[in-house]
């Protein structure tokens, strides 16, 4: 049966296209930039189609910074923070869905409280205590402090519950150990939701601005977040269209994982009730 | 060979007692039935023996020995779970061999252990697909194949054919069977479906609000209820439970002058009991529909009929008594004015508490007799004859129809037609 007439859903479509050409203009924008010439972008900002193209934001933009090195730091802390959120929601998820403990529920709560509290809270006394073990400047520095995230306990939570209990009893009953039940029946339960959160807590490390440029000083343990802010900032004045080149690779990464898994995170947070 | 023994089991929750001090003690091999309403506690106690559920008070043993404090693990017992609890992720051979496997058994024992149980339950061809590319019947019997290959003497089963359809349902009951009588384990078996249960169990345990109402072989749970509420949850469409009748000058009286002579044997049973509360359980089966009067018959209207497929349940008021008769012939319409009686050997009566007030010896031997043809026919006939000689007397002292010289018209004895 269908619901909604052809008339409604037309109309419905249009409107998902205008919001669609609104949310992606800004990319496209930067992307076009990226490929004029400074001079063309100030002579009219707004036609940003590069007709003839040129690459020489790009090949300006490879001399003045170590590109290689930004995007493995980049990579390096995204791919590690994720790693480290990853294992222990994992853990703490499991614990919280199949172990019986005295004040589980309220522990679980507490845990989840953090997701409230704003980063601005934590960001000073994270930052002095990262100063004093002496790993200022150091991308340790970034990831030591994002070790765990409350949301990946709440979706992981979320994932196990969707396994059937009796699938764990038939497991106990059989005598298979924690362990065993983890790596062999949890785990890839629930791949699709530790790979979509996954993808989720890269993103976000990958873009993330203001706690790498409190920790991060020096030029060669830059990320590219920062080394966007060298453009939009610098002295003589901004260079937009390097700034836009810079956008274009940051944003690279990103889109192409969530082109790939698409499916896997929308899945994941409908699934658990979150945005 | 390993028996399981219930002892003084309770179980609550805070204040609320969901298994109230239950004896049970099962037999090695036996199949035996959990049956009852749902909340009422079936499916608790089983999940006791397995030891997902912690028990408040009481002894459970296994083998002999107390396993109360036992990790479900530890208790050598296999379950088969509604949902079946196949690994999704592992394909069937997978899923048969993985607690093997985690256990480091030799290759070849596994290899043995899984031919012999998969050719069984006829699963060879599908050792390579994943459970959702299974058939309802097909998951059951690799849910069956993954405790049977453990080779545990216990098996608990948890309602293990409600997710089947009708007509898959016989064959997995039968595949069960089958695999009983090869393993012999010792089968308990929770169900709401007292078909399933009569069909399945070698006894029943039929249960209510925590409380064992009766534990026996499904022939005794039907011929003789212990109380109304066996009486009334098995045999479909249930037995007529005919309360608040009373009993005067030989006759059980069912209100508005409708009433039935009470034979010797029951009146001598009964005694003093006839003079308090009573109720009376007659199966629908067992009720006599005719168009005439009959000996022994009281006048009837039908007020409505429901057709039962093989038979046609007859809705009759009697008195101010409402009773369903089953009858495999229609020979009444809705409205007619018909003559019923009961079989004699037939009745259940029922004390103020609801127990059974027990049955005649001569009727007791008839229903120990059930499925030996040639006793049973003989007790039928020398009793026959005695109560039809005892309801000439009555109905000629009372001036009643007396049941004549046509043994056909004797008053209803003995067992249905």
């Amino acid at each position: 049966m269908n619901l909604y007439p052809a008339k409604a859903s037309r109309s419905w479509t249009v409107v998902a296209l205008i919001i669609a050409v609104i949310w992606l203009f800004p990319i496209l924008f930067a992307l076009g930039t990226s490929f004029r010439p400074l001079q063309d972008v100030f002579a009219n900002v707004v036609n940003f189609i590069p007709i003839p193209p040129t690459l020489e934001n790009y090949a300006k933009l490879a001399g003045r910074l170590d590109l290689p090195r930004v995007i493995a730091n980049t990579f390096s802390i995204a791919a590690t923070v994720t790693l480290l959120k990853l294992l222990t929601a994992f853990l703490a998820a499991y614990a919280f869905t199949y172990f019986e403990f005295r004040g589980r529920n309220k522990i679980y709560f507490v845990f989840l409280a953090t997701i409230f509290v704003p980063f601005t809270v934590t960001m000073i006394p994270n930052y002095l205590l990262i100063a004093r073990i002496g790993l200022g400047d150091n991308i340790l520095g970034v990831i030591l402090t994002q070790v765990a995230d409350a949301s990946g306990i709440l979706l992981m939570v979320a994932a196990m519950r969707e396994i059937p209990y009796s699938l764990i009893e038939s497991a106990k009953l059989d005598d298979v150990s924690d362990r065993r039940i983890m790596l062999d029946m949890v785990l890839p339960l629930v791949r699709p939701q530790l790979t979509a959160t996954g993808i989720w807590f890269f993103v976000n490390s990958w873009n993330e601005f203001v706690w790498p440029s409190l920790i991060l000083r020096s030029e060669q343990s830059y990320t590219l977040p920062l080394a966007l802010q060298m453009f939009v900032s610098a002295e003589g004045g901004t260079d937009f269209a390097v700034a836009m080149a810079v956008s274009v690779v940051t944003m690279l990464i990103p889109v192409v994982l969530y082109l790939t898994f698409q499916k896997y995170i929308i899945g994941t947070f409908t699934g658990a009730g979150i945005k | 060979m390993v028996d399981v023994n219930l002892q003084h089991i309770s179980k609550s929750y805070g204040d609320t007692n969901v298994i109230r001090d239950i004896n049970l003690d099962i037999r090695d091999g036996e199949r035996l039935v959990l049956l009852g309403p749902s909340g009422c506690g079936k499916s608790t106690i089983l999940r006791m023996i397995a030891g997902f559920v912690p028990i408040t008070s009481g002894d459970l043993l296994i083998d002999g020995s107390r396993v109360n404090e036992l990790a479900p693990a530890k208790r050598q017992v296999s379950m088969v779970f509604q949902n079946y609890a196949l690994y999704p992720h592992m394909t069937v051979k997978q899923n048969i061999t993985y607690a093997l496997k985690v256990h480091k058994v030799p290759a070849d024992v596994i290899e043995r252990r899984l031919a012999m149980v998969a050719d069984f339950l006829e699963l060879t061809p599908y050792f390579d697909r994943k459970p959702a590319e299974l058939s309802g019947g097909q998951q059951q019997r690799v849910a069956l194949a993954r405790a049977t290959v453990k080779s545990t003497s216990v098996f608990l089963l948890d309602e293990p054919l409600s997710n089947l359809d009708a007509q898959l349902r016989v064959a997995a009951r039968e595949s069960l069977m089958e695999l009983h009588n090869r393993f012999k384990q010792t089968m308990v078996y929770v169900t709401h479906d007292q078909v399933e249960a009569m069909t399945f169990g070698t006894r029943i345990v039929l249960l209510r609000k925590g409380d064992i109402q009766m534990a026996d072989t499904p022939e005794n749970v039907y011929h003789r209820p212990a109380n109304v509420f066996t009486a009334r949850f098995i045999g479909s469409p249930p037995a007529n439970i005919l309360s608040g009748i009373r009993f005067a000058d030989d006759r059980i009286d069912l209100g508005d002058g409708a009433g039935f002579y009470l034979f010797r044997n029951w009146r001598d049973l009964l005694g003093p009991a006839l003079q308090g509360e009573l109720h009376l359980g007659v199966r629908p089966e067992h009720v006599v529909v005719k168009t005439e009067p009959h000996p022994n018959s009281m006048p009837a209207l039908v007020e409505r009929l429901d057709n039962m497929g093989a038979t046609t349940g007859i809705v009759l008021r009697v008195g101010n008594q409402h009773l369903v008769a089953s009858s495999r012939f229609r020979r009444v319409e809705q409205g007619d004015r018909v003559h019923v009686s009961f079989y004699n050997d037939q009745l259940h009566f029922f004390g103020p508490d609801e127990r059974s007030l027990g049955y005649p010896a001569n009727v007791l031997a008839k229903k120990d007799a059930l499925g030996r043809g040639e006793e049973l026919a003989r007790l039928i006939g020398a009793d026959d004859a005695a109560q039809a000689r005892e309801f000439d007397e009555y109905a000629t002292s009372h001036a009643v129809g007396s049941s004549g010289s046509d043994p056909a018209d004797r008053p209803s004895i003995g067992v249905p037609d």
